[in-house]
């Protein structure tokens, strides 16, 4: 495995917005990780990105294993070299993600320049040959622009190439679609695989859209309020979902053939972080919940080699 | 939240030390002004050739000057010059602004745009040089300091009254005012200058630190109270002369404005804070 | 750009109107008949008549303001009562002066507040943090000319390190800049704090990171940038303010200068010699603004496009 993240734990002082979440992704492979805002999701990322102390939060429990190395507690200094380098990010709002000072161009030739130590010239040609790999047309003259004078779409574009400009092994992008046009999102989602197989990366795709899950990811991880809920193959999970939330989150995805008023939400919100709901905090919002629900934090279970999930019920019904 | 609100119609000041002691200084430094002849342990026009330039001791506090006079008493007299100089002058900048920040802002138009010509041409004028010209005009004297510090913040409180005034208007229990019939002058006078007062009056405190510098910068020119009258920058001028022999006379008056504004400034901020704090609770 | 340099040029137009016209209207404005602020007490009237006709009194204060304003379009000031000669002249041989105190004091404000700031922003809620925080209250309270006499008295007279008055050398410069431009430092650190923590927030500085941008590379080549937006229009306002304060500055330390020039006409009731200082401050205060907006829009790629 390339990266396998052991029971990470992330708080802020003695507050724990996430609390147990174990996941795991290989080379050419892309994992889903799932769920509403507010469940972690982005902590997650902002953790493997080394980044936490600069929102004032720390790793309270857990690993991360990248390539064989363990990634917390390693000094800024050490990180930092991997950021960028070893590990790439594309986030999720295009429109703030650029320094609006500075061409686009010179911002994707920073990082060549900072990790593989490239020239003036090399860094140029980095820069221009990655931006047609992003698919953007007449890239020398967009070179030269400034983020105010492009698309939104664009602009993602310009941060992909930048996360890709120190040739990563892992990719991690943090919603890349959410704030983008629908016919944009299909492009840049399309973009964003083609380039994952092609150069053999590892992707984790962090997403609340079920539907971009079932059309791209190997893997998917479904977190709720701070937790992995369910892992599982895609196939298998749009097969056959054990846990509830990730069956109400399948049963969300608009299909062809729909009639109308067959499509559900979820009832209720999820819980703030800081008040969760005792016992599995699912259960004021499941369907099926028992009294054991109420009571105790359903563990986590591994049911075959690509099922694992968190719920008193899973498998009772088998 | 009924309590949050009902708490904050009460000015509620952060308990910080700073801002008491700070206050409780401002409180002293006015309650001494008022008094100033009767407690001044000295005529602040007494001579004694007997006693020039004497560094501070326990006759004398703060020491003399060059004529002999008792430098604390003169002092207590000066804040009296000064704090009047300068509370008179902004309160008149203050009245004037009100009104024609709320004239320009509630009724706008052509009015409102020629007058804000001119008041932003003044706003980038530094001071000193607007209250320079304005001696220029009325001569100086303390009424010259009067009307020239008056008419140098005169800038600065339109643009607040005229900005909370339009903020104001926006609000829905205006309309309700509007659609009850209320006419300009009751809406203007009763409803938005209430309202918009808070800020305005901060913003005073903090001018009036502003003044106090700018007082004593013009009679440190010679331009504001003639003597023997004392001010705190009177005293200064005529202490540059003794800087080498009797240094006391200058540093004290400094650290007498200095001390003022700082206070000021440190009131003013913690006023700032409890009013941020009353209009989140309007909002939530 | 260059359009939008015309732009604020001639927006300057009307501002120069205004300003002319109320320096114009001090002699009109002073009690007592104008020719008295014009002349020495005691001349003959017949020196009376001729000043009132070449100053064109006789004539309507509408024509009496484009005859004045044509002279000082020519740079024509009149001549000083007190000191006989031409005010133009006396603009001329101080204004060196007052430009190298300026000038000086300005640098001095900028780079010391800015690196202030820098160092506040970057030890945020620090005690190194609070302490600058605390001196920037301190030098926004002081009055400037206090703040020379102290310097003075502890430099000048007790350590003795540098000259206590006058204008020669460099070394003389020293405590004068400081006087003057520590307001400045003041206000340039406050607003280039502020502005480099809020900066430090937004989404891009996060990319930067990801990207393995070291920190004080972000700081200094990515934060600051768009820090220094703000803080260049303050400076350019601030060009004005440094001028009032050098006006102040100026007097204790007995310099040359166009502030020892004015305040010395307004205590001898020198009205032309008043007015050509006046106007020639008011002209740099005026300056300073324009330049400080054009120097933020060209450093604004955004503000830059608008601005073609």
């Amino acid at each position: 495995m390339l990266l396998s993240v052991e029971k990470l734990r992330i708080a802020f002082g003695s507050f724990a917005p996430v609390k147990d979440v174990t996941i795991s992704v290989d080379r050419g492979e892309i994992l889903g990780l799932v769920g509403e805002s507010g469940s972690g999701k982005s902590l997650t990322a902002t953790a493997l990105m080394g980044l936490l102390g600069y929102v004032n939060g720390h790793v309270a429990g857990g690993r991360i294993l990248f390539d064989g190395e363990d990634l917390t507690g390693l000094p800024e200094e050490h990180m930092r070299r991997l950021r960028g380098r070893r590990i790439g990010l594309i986030t999720q709002n295009p429109m703030t993600s650029l320094d609006p000072m500075i061409r686009v161009g010179k911002q994707i030739e920073q990082a060549a320049r900072i990790h593989m130590g490239l020239d003036g010239k090399a860094a140029y040609r980095k820069a221009v040959d990655l931006m047609r790999d992003v698919r953007i047309p007449d890239s020398q003259r967009v070179h030269t622009l400034y983020p105010h004078q492009l698309s939104g779409g664009m602009k993602q574009r310009i941060v992909i190439a930048m996360a890709l400009a120190g040739e990563p092994d892992l990719l991690i992008a943090d919603e890349p679609t959410t704030a983008l046009d629908a016919t944009v999102q299909a492009q840049i989602i399309r973009n964003l695989v083609e380039l994952v197989k092609i150069r053999g990366l590892a992707m984790i795709l962090i997403t609340h859209d079920m539907g971009v899950v079932a059309q791209t990811c190997d893997h998917v991880a479904v977190m709720y309020s701070g937790r992995i809920v369910e892992r599982a193959s895609v196939g298998s999970m749009f097969a056959e979902a054990a846990h509830p939330y990730t069956q109400a989150l399948i049963g969300c995805i608009p299909r062809n053939g729909m009639r109308p008023g067959t499509l559900v939400g979820i009832p209720g919100m999820v819980p703030s972080t800081a008040a969760l709901p005792s016992g599995c905090s699912f259960h004021p919002r499941c369907s099926k919940a028992h009294t054991i629900c109420h009571e105790c934090v359903p563990e986590f279970r591994q049911f075959g080699r690509h099922v694992g999930v968190a719920c008193h019920l899973a498998g009772q019904y088998e | 939240m009924t309590t949050i609100v009902s708490e904050s119609r009460r000015l509620r000041l952060p308990v910080s030390v700073p801002a008491v002691v700070a206050g409780l200084f401002i409180v002293l430094l006015v309650v001494s002004a008022v008094l100033a002849p009767t407690i001044a342990p000295y005529a602040y026009d007494a001579q004694n050739i007997e006693v020039m330039n004497e560094a501070p001791s326990f006759a004398h506090f703060f020491g003399t000057d060059e004529f002999g006079r008792d430098v604390l008493s003169r002092i207590i007299v000066g804040a009296q010059t000064s704090l009047s100089v300068s509370v008179t002058a902004v309160g008149f900048s203050v009245l004037t602004g009100l009104v024609l920040g709320s004239v320009c802002g509630y009724f706008g138009g052509l009015v409102d745009r020629i007058l804000m010509t001119v008041i932003d041409l003044t706003w980038s004028f530094p001071e000193i040089l607007i209250a320079l010209m304005l001696v220029a005009v009325v001569g100086a004297g303390l009424h010259g300091v009067i009307i020239a510090v008056a008419i140098a913040y005169l800038a600065q409180f339109t643009r607040l009254t005229r900005t909370q005034v339009i903020q104001l208007k926006k609000e829905a229990y205006i309309d309700a005012a509007v659609n009850l019939g209320a006419s300009d002058f009751h809406i203007l006078f009763r409803h938005l200058l209430p309202n918009a007062l808070a800020p305005v009056l901060v913003a005073a405190m903090l001018a009036t630190g502003d003044a106090i510098i700018l007082e004593a910068t013009l009679g440190f020119f010679g331009l504001g109270a003639q003597p023997p009258t004392p001010s705190w920058g009177a005293m200064m001028s005529s202490g540059t002369a003794q800087l080498f022999v009797a240094p006391w006379v200058i540093i004290i008056p400094g650290c007498a404005v200095a001390l003022t504004v700082i206070a000021l400034n440190i009131v003013g901020d913690a006023l700032i804070d409890s009013l941020d704090f009353r209009n989140k609770a309007r909002e939530g | 750009m260059s359009s939008f340099i015309l732009r604020r040029l001639l927006a300057v137009i009307p501002t120069f109107f205004v300003v002319s016209l109320t320096v114009f209207l001090l002699i009109h404005l002073v009690p007592g008949d104008p020719i008295d602020s014009l002349m020495r007490a005691g001349s003959s009237p017949a020196l009376r008549e001729q000043m009132a006709a070449k100053y064109g009194l006789d004539r309507s204060l509408f024509e009496q303001y484009i005859i004045w304003m044509g002279k000082v379009l020519t740079l024509d000031f009149g001549t000083s009562i007190i000191q006989g000669r031409p005010v133009a002249a006396l603009i001329a041989q101080n204004l060196p002066s007052s430009l190298t105190l300026g000038g000086t004091a300005f640098l001095f404000s900028s780079l010391a507040g800015i690196a202030a700031g820098v160092l506040a922003a970057k030890y945020y809620g620090t005690r190194i943090d609070s302490s600058i925080t605390s001196g920037i209250l301190l030098g926004s309270t002081i009055p400037s000319f206090w703040l020379a006499l102290l310097l003075i008295l502890v430099f000048a007279v007790w350590l003795g390190w540098v000259p206590v008055s006058g204008a020669r050398g460099w070394s003389s410069l020293v405590l004068p800049v400081i006087a003057t431009g520590l307001g400045g430092v003041a206000l340039v650190a406050r607003v280039t704090k502020v502005s480099m923590i809020e900066i430090g927030r937004q989404d891009f500085v996060t990319l930067l990171r990801a990207k393995g941008v070291s920190e004080s590379r972000i700081r200094l080549q990515h934060i600051l940038r768009h820090a220094l937006v703000p803080v260049i229009s303050i400076l350019g306002l601030r060009i004005g303010w440094i001028l009032g304060g050098a006006i102040t500055v100026e007097v204790v330390f007995a310099r040359p200068g166009l502030g020892s020039l004015l305040i010395r006409a307004l205590n001898q009731r020198d009205y032309p010699l008043v007015q050509g200082c006046l106007l020639m401050l008011s002209m740099a205060v005026i300056l300073g603004t324009i330049i400080g907006d054009i120097a933020q829009a060209a450093m604004d790629p955004r503000q830059r496009e608008a601005s073609k």
